[in-house]
Parts: C-alpha cells; sequence; structure tokens
C-alpha cells in the first residue's frame, strides 16, 4: 500500500517535468527546422536566435523549480557572435573565421556546447546535437559571402577542424560517461564534415552524406544509452554492466549502428568517409593522415562504449528490470527502421548523394 | 558460364547468408537451430562449389590473370566507386583454401554450438569472415580489398567477445581492435598514397606504378599495415589474448586463414614492392625477430592454444622472411600446409588430453621428449632469466603501455580534466525524461 502510494507521488511529481519537456523539445525543434529550412536570411537569423534562446532558457532553469536562475555563459556569447557575424554583409577573414570556429566548435571554441551539454536534459542536447547548427551555419555563411574563406585561410580553418576532430575523438577514449564519448564521436565526425565543407564539391556531397550517417547514428546510439539511463540506471561504463543479456534490443541496436556509425562497410559512413578522404586528399595530405587517425579512433572509442555497456557479468539488480513496455518497442521499431536506412545507404549509396 | 559471371555468382554467394543472419539479428528474429545450421552448411557447400568450378575454368583457361569489374556503385563529381575482382594465381589459391576450411569449421561446429546460447550470432560471424576473406582474395583494388580487410577485423573482434559474460574477453577483444585499427592506418594511408600518387588504384596496374618516387613509402605502409593481422613484431601481443573465442572460431582466425593475410597481401602486392631493397631487409628483419620471438615464448605458455597461437605466430615470421627473400611460390606453399596443420591442431585442441590416453601410440616418452633440442645447449645461467623474459613476452606489454598508451591517454586524461575544470562551475545534467 504504501509502496504503491509513494509510486502515485512519485508519478504525479513526474508528470509537469515530462508536459514542460515535451513542450521545450516541441520549441527546440521548430527552431531547429526553421534553421534549416529557412527561406530567407532574416528567417534563418530568427530561427538561429530562437534555437540559441531556447537552449539558454532550458540551460538556466536546469535546476528546477524553487531554485535560482544559472544562467550560462558561453552559450548566449557563441549565439550572440555567431548571429552578428551571419548578419553582417562581408565580415573580415579573422571575424569569419572565428565565426565558423565558434559554430563549428573548434577546441577550445567548442565549450558552449559542454555548457549546454552539463545543464540541458538528455534529449534537449540530443536535439542540438542532431540539428548540427554549425553545418547550416557555415552553409549559409558561405553562401552568402562565397569569397569570405578562400585561399590559405579555408586551408588553416580545414586543419584546425581535423585536429579539433583528432582531440575529440581522444577525449571520447577516457570518458566514462556512455553519452560524452558517443557525442565524442559525433563531434569528431562533426569536425571532420565541416573540414569536408572546405574542399569543393565532392567535399559538400561527403559533408551531406556524412551528416545523414551521422545524424542517424547519433540519434540510435544516445537514444540506447538515454534509455539504459532511464531503465536500468546505467551512468558510467563498468566492466559489470553486462546488458547485453538484459537488454537483447538494445544492444543489437547499439551494435549493429554502432559499426555502421565508425564507417564498417554496409553502411552509409563508409562511403561518405570514402569520399571525404579523397576530397581531403586533394587538398591537404596532413589533414587526410589525421582524418584516417580519426576513424581510427572513433571505432576504439565506440566499442570501448559497447564493452562497457553491454560485456561482462549483468549486475543482480539488473535482472529483475521491468520488461520492455510498448512505448519501447515502438521506440525500437523506429530506431531499427534508422538502422535499416543506413544499411540501406551503404549498399544502394547513389540513393544518397 | 564464364569466369566474369561465376566470380561475380561467389562473391554474392558468399554475401547472402551474412546478410541474412545479420538482418535476422537486426530485427530480433530467433531462428531454429536446425535452420541456422542447415544455411551455415549451404552456404559453406556453395561456397567450395563455386570455388572449385572458379579453379576449374582458370586453370583451363589461357589468361594468367582475369579482371572482372561491375558498374560503378557510386558515381559523383569526377568520385567513382567501382568494385575491380581479380582471379589470377593467387587468388584462386587462397580462395580455394578458404573454401576447403570454411567447410570443416562449420562441420565441427555443428555439435559445439548445440543449444548454445548466441550460436546465431556465431553463424553470422563466421559466414561474415568467409564473405569477407572471399572479398580479400578476389580484390583486384585496394578499395574493395580494405572493404574485406575491415570486416574479417570486425567479425574477429566480435568473435573473441563472443562469451560476453566473461569481462576478459571484452578487453581482449577491444585490445586486439586497438592493434587492428592501428594497423589499419597504414592501410588505409596505403590507399591514400595510392590514390594520389598512381595513375591507377588496380593491383594490376602496380607494377608499372614501382618506380615512383613514393613507392617505397607506400610499399612500407603496406608492410606496416599487415602486421597486426598477421601478428608480427611489435604488434604481436594481442594474439594469445585472442583465445578467449570459440575453439573453431580460433582455428579459423588466427591458425588457418585470417592471420595468413598478412603474407597473402604482401604476395598480392609484391610487384610494388619488390624493386626496393629496404622494404624486403625491413620485412626480412621483421619476420626473423617474430619467429624467434614467437618460439622463445611459445614454450613458455601453459595452455594448447596460446602455444598453438605462438606456433602459428612462428611460422608466419618465416613466411615474411620467404617473402622477403623472393621465395614466393614457397611461401604460398608454406602458407597452405602452416593452414591446414594449424586447423587440426586449433580444432582437436580442445581433446588435446584426451587424445593423448585414448591414442596407443602416444606414450609417455612423446612427454618427455618436447623440450627442444637447443634448448639444453644453452648454458643454465642464460636459461633461466631467457626463461622469464619470454614468459614475460619480453616486457614487450609493459614498454607499449609505458611508452605508447599510457603517454596517450594520459594527455587525452589532462585535456578532459582541464575542461572539466573550465566548466567546473555548472551543475550537473538534469534528468532527462
Amino acid at each position: 500500500m504504501m509502496e504503491a502510494s509513494l509510486k502515485l507521488q512519485a508519478e504525479s511529481e513526474s508528470v509537469p517535468a515530462r508536459v514542460s519537456s515535451r513542450w521545450s523539445l516541441l520549441v527546440g525543434s521548430a527552431a531547429a527546422v526553421g534553421i534549416w529550412a529557412a527561406p530567407s536570411r532574416p528567417v534563418f537569423l530568427a530561427s538561429w536566435v530562437a534555437l540559441f534562446t531556447w537552449a539558454c532558457v532550458r540551460a538556466a532553469t536546469s535546476g528546477g523549480q524553487g531554485r535560482a536562475l544559472r544562467l550560462p555563459v558561453l552559450a548566449p556569447l557563441a549565439g550572440l557572435v555567431t548571429a552578428g557575424l551571419a548578419a553582417w554583409n562581408g565580415p573580415t577573414q579573422p571575424l569569419a573565421a572565428l565565426g565558423m570556429a565558434i559554430a563549428g566548435g573548434v577546441l577550445p571554441f567548442h565549450l558552449w556546447l559542454e555548457e549546454l551539454r552539463r545543464r540541458l536534459s538528455h534529449r534537449e542536447y540530443l536535439l542540438l546535437l542532431l540539428c548540427q547548427p554549425g553545418v547550416i551555419w557555415l552553409h549559409r555563411f558561405v553562401q552568402a559571402n562565397p569569397t569570405a574563406l578562400r585561399g590559405s585561410l579555408g586551408t588553416v580553418l580545414l586543419l584546425f577542424f581535423v585536429a579539433s576532430a583528432i582531440l575529440q575523438s581522444g577525449l571520447g577514449l577516457v570518458r566514462q560517461d556512455p553519452a560524452r564519448a558517443i557525442s565524442a564521436i559525433t563531434l569528431s565526425q562533426s569536425c571532420l564534415l565541416l573540414a569536408g565543407c572546405f574542399t569543393g564539391h565532392i567535399g559538400w556531397e561527403a559533408a551531406r552524406a556524412l551528416l545523414i550517417a551521422m545524424v542517424a547514428g547519433t540519434l540510435v546510439l544516445l537514444s540506447v544509452i538515454g534509455l539504459l539511463r532511464d531503465t536500468y540506471g546505467v551512468e558510467k561504463l563498468a566492466p559489470d554492466n553486462g546488458l547485453a543479456d538484459v537488454a537483447p534490443d538494445l544492444h543489437r541496436l547499439f551494435i549493429a549502428m554502432g559499426w555502421l556509425f565508425v564507417g564498417l562497410p554496409g553502411g552509409l559512413a563508409f562511403f561518405a568517409e570514402d569520399l571525404l578522404f579523397h576530397a581531403l586528399l586533394e587538398h591537404s595530405t596532413v589533414a587526410t593522415a589525421g582524418f584516417l587517425l580519426t576513424t581510427a579512433l572513433n571505432a576504439i572509442v565506440f566499442y570501448r562504449v559497447y564493452a562497457g555497456l553491454f560485456c561482462g557479468p549483468s549486475r543482480r539488480g539488473q535482472q529483475a528490470a521491468p520488461a520492455a513496455s510498448r512505448s519501447r518497442r515502438w521506440y525500437v521499431a523506429i530506431l531499427t527502421a534508422v538502422t535499416v536506412l543506413v544499411v540501406i545507404g551503404g549498399l544502394a549509396p547513389a540513393l544518397f548523394l | 558460364m564464364n569466369l566474369h559471371t561465376l566470380t561475380l555468382l561467389t562473391l554474392a554467394w558468399t554475401a547472402l547468408t551474412p546478410v541474412f543472419f545479420g538482418a535476422a539479428l537486426l530485427f530480433g528474429l530467433r531462428l531454429p537451430e536446425a535452420l541456422q545450421q542447415r544455411l551455415a552448411v549451404v552456404h559453406a557447400t556453395g561456397l567450395l562449389l563455386a570455388a572449385g568450378a572458379l579453379c576449374y575454368l582458370f586453370a583451363t583457361g589461357s589468361s594468367p590473370m582475369v579482371e572482372v569489374s561491375t558498374g560503378p556503385l557510386l558515381d559523383t563529381h569526377g568520385y567513382l566507386w567501382r568494385p575491380v575482382l581479380l582471379i589470377d594465381r593467387l587468388s584462386v589459391t587462397y580462395l580455394a583454401l578458404v573454401a576447403l576450411i570454411f567447410p570443416v569449421i562449420v562441420r565441427f561446429s555443428q555439435p559445439s554450438f548445440h543449444r548454445e546460447e548466441g550460436s546465431q550470432r556465431y553463424w553470422f560471424l563466421v559466414s561474415l569472415l568467409a564473405c569477407a576473406l572471399t572479398v580479400v582474395s578476389l580484390a583486384g583494388n585496394i578499395d574493395v580489398l580494405l572493404v574485406g580487410w575491415e570486416l574479417v577485423g570486425v567479425s574477429s573482434v566480435m568473435l573473441i567477445s563472443f562469451f560476453r559474460r566473461n569481462p576478459r574477453s571484452a578487453q581482449n577483444s577491444l585490445r586486439a581492435l586497438i592493434y587492428y585499427r592501428l594497423c589499419d592506418l597504414g592501410l588505409l594511408g596505403t590507399a591514400m598514397w595510392i590514390h594520389h600518387a598512381f595513375s591507377s588504384s588496380a593491383v594490376s596496374h602496380f607494377a608499372e606504378n614501382a618506380a615512383a618516387p613514393t613507392a617505397v613509402g607506400v610499399a612500407f605502409l603496406l608492410l606496416f599495415g599487415t602486421l597486426a593481422k598477421s601478428a608480427q613484431l611489435p604488434m604481436s601481443p594481442w594474439l594469445h589474448r585472442a583465445m578467449e573465442g570459440p575453439a573453431a572460431s580460433s582455428a579459423i582466425f588466427y591458425g588457418a586463414l585470417s592471420v595468413h593475410l598478412g603474407p597473402l597481401l604482401l604476395l598480392r602486392t609484391s610487384a610494388l614492392w619488390m624493386p626496393h631493397l629496404s622494404v624486403r631487409i625491413a620485412m626480412v628483419v621483421i619476420g626473423l625477430a617474430t619467429a624467434v620471438f614467437a618460439t622463445l615464448v611459445g614454450h613458455t605458455r601453459p595452455d594448447a592454444k596460446t602455444s598453438l597461437a605462438y606456433a602459428t605466430m612462428a611460422q608466419l615470421g618465416l613466411m615474411y622472411v620467404e617473402i622477403g627473400l623472393g621465395l614466393h611460390t614457397l611461401a604460398l606453399i608454406h602458407l597452405c600446409a602452416n593452414a591446414g596443420l594449424r586447423t587440426w591442431q586449433f580444432l582437436r585442441s580442445s581433446s588435446l588430453i584426451q587424445d593423448f590416453q585414448d591414442n596407443p601410440l602416444v606414450g609417455m616418452d612423446v612427454r618427455l621428449h618436447r623440450l627442444p633440442g637447443w634448448g639444453s645447449l644453452l648454458p643454465a645461467r642464460l636459461a633461466g632469466p631467457l626463461y622469464l623474459a619470454a614468459s614475460r613476452l619480453f616486457w614487450l606489454d609493459s614498454l607499449q603501455w609505458s611508452f605508447i598508451a599510457r603517454p596517450f591517454l594520459g594527455f587525452f586524461s589532462r585535456l578532459a580534466a582541464f575542461e572539466d575544470r573550465l566548466l567546473g562551475d555548472s551543475p550537473a545534467p538534469r534528468s532527462h525524461s
């Protein structure tokens, strides 16, 4: 009886949070769609400001009801600088490069993203990662200022992006939080695809394909990690998480999408990376070598996360975890469909390019 | 049916079963055990028949080298991804080896995986390996070779961690993956250089490109790329850890087929590196050092599978020496013979004690004479320290950890800590409902 009343109380407390979270996701999604589908610069700017405002407000209220607001510092700053540069016709080259570095998350300008990661909920941060604001900002910026990043500055930025990709992958190697480690792969791939954007038509094509593969991979892997955290309370990688037997549905999704995500043949990322490899090769041998190192590290990061979540003996408490609910089955079905799409892209890449 | 069609059909056939098993696993469909085993048998038999027909057509044909290509899989902005396959003496020999050994492994695995949890996963990975090996054998350009090479690596890693409840399996598979990926950088770098500096990435054009100024760099990268798969120094310490997997998978990977991919790749690309003496010297030195290292370490191992792994490693070292000296036919014969012998030895390793007890021809004196002759020639003062060093793998593991892995990880740990300090006042992430 007491357990039931406690459960009811817990449910009634969690309802407002869930509702506000849904509204928040809706607002964030609308802003994300806005920046991607904006037909004109003013609409893009409005959506860009809306996205940052949404992220900053949600980050500021992360302490919950009845707690003091804690405004983030770096995220509003990043939003202001990038919005200002996007609105400015013909900024100077160094300023253009700065905007690119902030929007694209080149180290150490990625800290605004990390600050938001710490304050936003898992799903809100996932939305921000899937939205890839850096890519669309770069696209818009290059459209508006086609000559701003030509020449040696473009090559320097390209090298910075590749170096950031290596550093992000390396950080993924030492992260104990699975979501953080997988995010490191996403950020690293994001840097790679932004580097690809500096290398002409093939680079843009590669970036587009890699963007699709990366968004699909991030969606599946981080959703699985979120479900594992929600259902089994797994927050850290450990040799005794052993979730493969406890959550076989999530296990098969994670392992299949994980390998495809890091460029295994059979997935769209394989061709995207191959295309990117050729695009980079025409511009810089050093950048290509860095790209190869990044892809190698990403595979190791992914497998480390997989082993830390799904391998090893299962803890006794987790054996009695609740069976998959109906909503989870739907969720898994959608994620499986996304995985199948990525496989189709790997078998017939021409469909996506 | 001509050679062109048969080659494509063989490749399609080998891909069919892993695709089916993979789809079933992805959708969570549990296939009946009898169906799983029947599929594996049909797959292996089909591969055997196709390889036999391919060998026959090649042997009766007039051309020593046939290139098979299809339409491009991807054609965008001047970038073309076209699968090119090559049928020659080397590819049909290795394909025949794969086709002969694979049914043996399947037959042996049937009783081993009867009612075994995860048998579907096992059949998927083994059939994926057969497909990947077929791709590597028939690869006619560096891009196709990379596809097969990567798939071999992944299936190997997943089979090492097959018994996933054992924490050591996961650790060891991660270790194997690290070595694989490190050396794959060599192969990827080779691909990079070939695309950058050569007129074509097709293997049949390598001889024309051997005189290019960058060919020696490509050759060194290639040599590096082969080291992990064949467990040559300094990329050796993963091999004994790979014995965590099922015996049948150890046989096919580390006794027979996967581990011989290094020599196969060197033979396949010999036109490129043969003119460069420095590369051949490096190959011989690595091979000799590995042979000595593996022989010494192998004699200190207490279990059958690990001893066999080191024996294989030693033979592979000798193959590198043969290839470096230009004895390519001898190396190919050596490769086939070693693969056959090690398959048998690995498959019997689980029942070694029973074999000794039941076999009237094996008496006590066999066990008494296990020490090699040269062992007794060593002075006692040297034998002790040498044994100690060999039993500790000549501290190769510790050296690699102390001078490569720890500084590398340490740098990123410090970077991560610095990042955390910079944002240290931020609150912890909220719950994510």
